[in-house]
This record gives C-alpha cells, sequence and structure tokens, in this order.
C-alpha cells in the first residue's frame, strides 16, 4: 500500500474519530474544514496506540498491527457514517474574513512550509534528539523481532521512558511502506507543524471571527522556532498540537454547545499529549483541575460536570496504554527515578533555585520564538489596542490559564527535578515554551476584544 | 473591522512576515552551502554492511580509536550514531562484549590490536571493522 497509504489511512481514521465523537450529516457540513485539519496528526496517533499495543505482545509482527490499524480506521469510518444519520445540520455562522488577510496568512504559511521542506531535505534525520530519541527508537520497533528492545536499560542515555507517539507513529508508516524511508518521518513532521497552524485558525474562526482566526495563524506560521522545532523532529510541535486541541474542543464543548462527543475527543487529545511527552502527562492534571475549577458561577460549573464523564473517559482511554507502557515497558524517569526523592525534597526547599528558574523562565519568554520583535511586546501592544473582552464565563480565561499553570509545572520539574539546572534551563526552555504557544495564542486571542466578530 | 483591529492586525502580520523571511533567508543560505549527503546519512552509512551481518537481536561492544583527539561531544554524538545505524543490535560502549565494532578515525594497525587479545573478524574500511574479544568469557 506505501507509506502515502498509510497516511491516507491516518486521515481515514482521525476524521472517522472526530466524525463519531462530533458527529455531522453525510455532506460536507460546516465544521469538516476543522475536523480535516486535526484529522492527520490524530490519525497518526491512533496509528501510534495501534501499532504499540500489537507490537507489544511478544513477538507480534509489524504487519499485523498495520492490518489491526486499518480495521480500527475503517471501523471508526463506519462509525462516523451511522452516526452521520441522525446528526443535526451544522450551520456556517462566521464570515469568510479579508482577501488581503488571507493572502497575507498564505504567504507566511508558504514561506514558512517552504523553509521546512529545506531543513527537511539538508537533514532529513533531524536535530540530535531526533536521530539519538525519537527515530532510533522507531528504527528498534520496525527492525526488532521484539518491542520491548527498545527500551533496555542499556540504552538509558536514549531515555527509553519518554512515551512512544512520534516513534510508533512512524514505524507504523514504515511497515505500511515495507521499509524504513526517511521522508516519512519527515512527513509526519509536517503533519504536525501544519496542524499546529491550522487547527488554531479555523477553531478561533469559529469560536470569535475569520480575523481573529487568522491573527492565530499568522503568529503560528511566522515563527521560526516553531518551523525550527518541527523541522528537527523533535516532539515539542507534536505536543503542543495535542494541547491546543485538547484546548479547542473543550471550548467547543462547553462555549459552542458541541456536546459531549466532543468532550470526550477532548479528553483522547489530551491523553495523546501524555502518549507524545512526559509533560502531557502534567498537562492532563492541569486540564482537568481547571476546567472545573475555572469557572465564573453555578451554571457554568454544572455545565461543567455535565462533560467530566465524556472527557474523563476519553483521556483515560489513552492514559491506559501510557500506563501500560509505563509500567511494563519504560524504564523510570532520570529527573523522578527511584532513589531520588530525598534529593528532590531537598531541591525543593532550595529558594535560590526557585529565582534562578523564574529568571531563566522570564529571559526566555522576552526571547523566544526568533521574531524580529519579542512576542510579549508584539502582544502587549495588541493588548493595547484592541482591549480585553468583558469575562463573563470562566471559559474566556480557561485557556491562558491551562498554559500559564502549564509552565508553573515546569518552574517546579525545574527546581525540584533538575540537577544541572542552568545547563538545563539554557539548552530547554525556549522548547517548553513552544509546547504552550499555540495554547498561549488561542488563550490571548480568545481573551481579547475581537471588533471583526460577532461573538 | 475598527481602525485599532486593522493596526493590531498588521502588527502581527508584519512582525511574522520579517521574521519568517529572515528565518528563510538564513536557511536558504545554509540550504546552499550543505553538503551533498547530511551528516547523519554520511556516517551511518559506514555501518550499513556491519547491520546487515548483525543478527537481529544483542549486544555488541564498542570501540573509538584512543588518543583520536575528539572531543566528548563528538564521541558521543558519534557513538549514538553507531547504535543509530546497528539498531535492534544495542550497542555497548566498552570492548567487554564477545564482538565489537570499531569507529577508527586513524590507522590502527590489526597487529596493535592483537596484541590486546583482538582478533579482527572483518573489515570495512573507513575504519570500521568488526573484531572478537578472544579474551571474553574466560575470565
Amino acid at each position: 500500500m506505501g507509506g502515502l497509504g498509510g497516511l491516507l489511512l491516518c486521515v481515514l481514521a482521525g476524521f472517522g474519530l472526530l466524525r463519531a465523537g462530533w458527529p455531522a450529516p453525510r455532506r460536507w457540513s460546516a465544521h469538516d474544514p476543522l475536523r480535516l485539519a486535526m484529522a492527520p496528526a490524530l490519525g497518526l496517533g491512533l496509528l501510534s496506540l495501534v501499532y504499540f499495543a500489537i507490537r507489544s505482545v511478544g513477538g507480534v509482527g509489524g504487519g499485523v498491527a498495520v492490518v489491526f490499524f486499518a480495521a480500527v480506521a475503517l471501523g471508526l469510518a463506519g462509525l462516523a457514517w451511522w452516526r452521520a444519520g441522525s446528526a443535526a445540520g451544522e450551520t456556517r455562522d462566521w464570515a469568510k474574513g479579508p482577501a488581503w488577510l488571507w493572502w497575507v496568512f498564505g504567504a507566511v504559511a508558504g514561506v514558512a512550509g517552504f523553509t521546512m521542506v529545506l531543513v527537511l531535505v539538508a537533514s532529513p534525520h533531524g536535530e540530535w534528539d531526533a536521530w539519538s530519541i525519537w527515530n532510533l527508537r522507531a528504527r528498534f520497533l520496525f527492525r526488532a523481532v521484539e518491542a520491548k528492545v527498545a527500551f533496555d536499560p542499556m540504552l538509558q542515555w536514549s531515555h527509553p521512558d519518554y512515551p512512544l507517539l512520534t516513534p510508533a507513529a512512524v514505524a507504523g508508516l514504515w511497515t505500511w511502506n515495507g521499509e524504513e524511508a526517511q521522508w516519512l518521518a519527515a512527513a509526519v513532521a509536517v503533519v504536525f507543524w501544519a496542524s499546529a497552524v491550522s487547527v488554531p485558525v479555523l477553531l478561533l474562526a469559529r469560536l470569535r471571527s475569520t480575523v481573529v482566526g487568522l491573527t492565530a495563524g499568522l503568529a503560528l506560521a511566522g515563527m521560526p522556532l516553531l518551523v525550527r522545532n518541527a523541522s528537527a523532529m523533535y516532539a515539542d510541535v507534536v505536543v503542543g498540537y495535542f494541547f491546543v486541541v485538547a484546548v479547542g474542543l473543550c471550548l467547543m464543548a462547553v462555549d459552542r454547545g458541541a456536546g459531549w462527543g466532543v468532550a470526550a475527543l477532548a479528553g483522547v487529545a489530551a491523553g495523546l499529549a501524555a502518549w507524545s511527552k512526559n509533560e502531557g502527562l502534567l498537562f492532563c492534571g492541569v486540564l482537568l483541575v481547571t476546567f472545573f475549577g475555572v469557572v465564573r458561577n453555578r451554571e457554568e460549573w454544572r455545565e461543567r460536570w455535565r462533560l467530566a464523564g465524556p472527557l474523563v473517559a476519553g483521556m483515560a482511554l489513552v492514559l491506559l496504554m501510557v500506563g501500560y507502557f509505563k509500567y511494563a515497558f519504560a524504564p523510570a524517569n532520570d529527573l523522578v527515578a527511584v532513589g531520588k526523592g530525598a534529593a528532590m525534597g531537598a531541591r525543593l526547599l532550595d529558594f535560590s533555585r526557585y529565582g534562578v528558574t523564574m529568571w531563566g523562565l522570564a529571559e526566555g519568554a522576552f526571547r523566544f520564538g526568533d521574531w524580529v520583535v519579542p512576542p510579549l511586546i508584539v502582544f502587549g501592544v495588541w493588548l493595547g489596542l484592541v482591549g480585553v473582552r468583558r469575562i463573563d464565563r470562566g471559559s474566556i480565561v480557561w485557556p491562558l490559564v491551562v498554559g500559564g499553570l502549564q509552565v508553573v509545572g515546569y518552574l517546579f520539574v525545574y527546581v525540584a527535578g533538575s540537577e544541572r539546572l542552568e545547563w538545563q534551563l539554557e539548552t530547554s526552555v525556549e522548547r517548553l515554551l513552544l509546547q504552550v504557544w499555540p495554547t498561549a495564542v488561542v488563550g490571548w486571542l480568545y481573551l481579547t476584544r475581537d471588533s471583526a466578530g460577532t461573538q | 473591522m475598527s481602525p485599532r483591529t486593522v493596526l493590531a492586525v498588521l502588527l502581527v502580520a508584519g512582525v511574522a512576515f520579517f521574521s519568517i523571511g529572515r528565518f528563510f533567508q538564513e536557511i536558504s543560505d545554509f540550504y546552499a552551502r550543505r553538503p551533498e549527503v547530511d551528516g547523519v546519512t554520511q556516517f551511518t552509512a559506514r555501518y550499513a554492511p556491519v547491520r546487515a551481518m548483525l543478527p537481529e537481536k544483542g549486544m555488541i561492544g564498542y570501540m573509538a580509536d584512543p588518543g583520536a583527539g575528539a572531543d566528548e561531544l563528538t564521541a558521543t554524538a558519534e557513538l549514538y550514531l553507531v547504535q543509530y545505524a546497528l539498531a535492534p543490535v544495542i550497542v555497548v560502549n566498552s570492548t567487554d562484549q564477545r564482538y565489537f565494532v570499531t569507529n577508527f578515525h586513524t590507522t590502527v594497525t590489526t597487529g596493535s590490536m592483537a596484541d590486546q587479545g583482538f582478533r579482527l573478524v572483518r573489515e570495512f574500511g573507513n575504519g570500521v571493522a568488526v573484531f572478537e574479544n578472544e579474551k571474553w568469557g574466560k575470565r
């Protein structure tokens, strides 16, 4: 079938899952562009889960795994078709937006996409962490008879405790392809970058206005760091994509009444964040706590609880797999390994570490993104020009609270876990901030006033 | 759209356009001067014939040339790249395995290796060879 066929099957699986949880009539519907933007990356997440689940059974080959994935994709497509029979029609209630802004966005996204291709052609194996962690693990999963070899204690330097979304998805595509092909690993990177740009555009177009959506697109597509990180084949854009999808689907469920199925899909997306990087586990906790905690009144709180079951169930489905991987395959993470408890406690009581970490994060935030003007200044001016909208619901500030608490969580991980704090801050702050960037952009533009929209 | 919103959108658009444009220029300069084959592909290609002769699982030792003067970062990168090339066989940074693979940048004679109890199994050129540690398992 080839790698391209595998990719198309991922689109089918992702679109089927989205349509099954968030049904629409059997014709092309108003939210389908958003579903289609989410589908390929979501499908890669599903491929990765299925591939590893099957391969983790001793000695079962990748061929069985991808055939099973094809059955899952067809099953989801069937379920979506069945649910479409009784689905209510979707009405389009947002304007197209000014043509010139579409052209500017197209130009910026085009230059960014082309630049990404140049980097991927020049460095098809990605940067250090890509070949020493993610692509290495993909090779182990694809080449080894038994998947557990990939987590041998001798490979501790390659962080075998890191979750497997990217490597298992790449290994799954290689299996479809019949052989390793580096362009498929590059295609996965491109899919996640394109999705991380396009989903916020289409999401905010529905939640606010097309102008706000395209502004988010400019802030994402026009960020060199996002292109650099994605084309290095690191997993920060991947996890950041799932953060913003989880938050976005929650907003659709809460503020647009999209229903319990969308809340369940948000839970799946949050779970896939945890399947992408360990930071995703923190995100699941932050998402749940703030989803129920950031409300303005009792009515909103009741509405959130109504969606609690599906959200938690969707998340739990994927977290079960993460738990199985952590329990049965992964060694302890080097930051929190057994026996380090006392040292972590001592670090938490060393208040100078908080100062160093806060300074590192603040400095990183100011220099963030490789923009010609720091984003903090740009969005500060934006706020000054357009102002904050009336906050009559908790959901208006909620995405920013999620992003903010996630960064606070990183602060504590640095303080408690890092043995070489300054080096670690220097080498990782921009990547951690990048994970939160799409959510922060959506959150900021959700909070500020919008004279172009109707909502 | 209010004039203030237009101004705010133009600000983001301008910053995004110039930032990505500057990055594109940087990358296109790099792209024009890039080597024909990237470093990872070039390095790991040396190990493709070794990979072909190895079993589907197991461990193999590793030896880089002593005193080659490579800095620690480069030495680490090369060890990891050898692992990347030889997966799913696990590469151990030691000669204390029955077989080990070399990563030599300078000439090392088989005689000097034999003096250490290492028998040449096969040489692949470019500093890559597989040796057998004859002392392995005898201690």
